[in-house]
């Protein structure tokens, strides 16, 4: 296996989006032919590529920021329902007195 | 653990403040044995015991609205709180969006819609309208509290009664701040996919990175050397 043959694998094992790894899989498909990689091309791959991980790290950042906002939320309400708890518990206490 | 309104112990002789007072002036009467002061002095008692019947009443509207208000307003402030962190979430993935924007559009790249998307999506159920609509249901009930707390109960109306008239308003608001914890919960259950979804994006980050310095080693070892043009 020549050196773009193990290159394309590596992109189909990246589990990029399909539309980049078709655009990458034309690239490689096309320098295969040829049988080299203009530098073009290579500066095109490396472009995707770093477009898939920029849009994954702001994906992951916003869902951690938004489950930790939502997780505060849920510590509020379940503090307020303990407290309802309590309050219902002494007017019991205090009537069965 | 069950609550029930009806658990609450009925006094059996319930004691006003206006049978207190009257019994207080039966007492003078007797003590002073005159019949003009003795009215006189009933009146005044009477008189008294309701103005302070009323006022007890009042403050006892008030310090219930106080208590429930308690809750409720911290409740408004951690929504508010989520609202503002949710919408600061969103404004700053998409402004790193529009960064990538015109970069993608020159590589023909479409997953940025798909990006964004799923942000409108999560961000919409963060802020979640159902939330909102539950806060202002608590908020217009403690505006609807009833004339009731242990103040008031031991005032003027039998205590059980009061006592089950209160408990009952307090489970209604318990339960109203249970159905808002369990709409936060189904959220983060959703986002608990999405939390695996942290997990896949990782995962391709490490292949996406592994997968670029191939392409990086390729461009580094050349293929056809001969030409400039070629690496």
């Amino acid at each position: 296996m020549n050196e773009l043959q193990s290159l394309k694998q590596r992109i189909g094992d990246a589990s990029f989006s399909p539309e980049a790894k078709n655009v990458i899989n034309e690239i490689l498909d096309s320098a295969e032919k040829r049988g080299s990689l203009l530098k073009e091309e290579k500066e095109r791959i490396i472009g995707i590529i770093d477009l898939e991980l920029e849009g994954g790290d702001i994906e992951m950042g916003f869902l951690k920021e938004v489950s930790a906002a939502l997780e505060g939320f849920l510590g509020e309400t379940e503090r307020a329902v303990r407290e309802y708890e309590k309050d219902i518990e002494d007017i019991i206490k205090k009537s069965e007195v | 653990m069950t609550f029930s309104p009806e658990r609450i112990k009925k006094p059996e002789e319930p004691t006003s403040v206006r049978e207190r007072a009257m019994q207080t002036g039966r007492e003078r009467r007797k003590r002073l044995g005159e019949k003009i002061e003795t009215v006189r002095d009933s009146l005044d008692i009477v008189l008294g015991s309701d103005q302070f019947f009323k006022e007890g009443l009042e403050k006892s509207r008030e310090a219930l609205k106080a208590i429930s208000a308690k809750i409720g307003r911290r409740m408004e402030i951690a929504s508010e709180s989520l609202r503002e962190k949710a919408e600061k979430a969103k404004g700053h993935a998409l402004t790193r969006l529009a960064g990538l924007r015109e970069r993608a559009q020159s590589y023909g790249w479409f997953q940025i819609e798909k990006i964004r998307g799923r942000i409108d999506e999560i961000s919409l159920a963060a802020k979640g309208s159902s939330l909102r609509r539950e806060l202002r249901g608590l908020q217009e009930k403690r505006e609807g509290a009833p004339s009731v707390t242990i103040v008031g109960i031991r005032k003027g109306r039998p205590a059980g009664e009061m006592d089950r008239e209160y408990m009952a308003f307090r489970m209604d608001e318990m339960e109203r701040v249970k159905g808002i914890a369990d709409r936060v919960r189904e959220i983060l259950e959703q986002l608990r996919i999405n939390r695996r979804r942290i997990k896949t994006i990782r995962n391709e980050r490490r292949r996406g990175v592994e997968a670029r310095k191939a392409v990086m080693a390729l461009r580094a070892t050349g293929i056809d050397k001969g030409d400039e043009k070629r690496v």
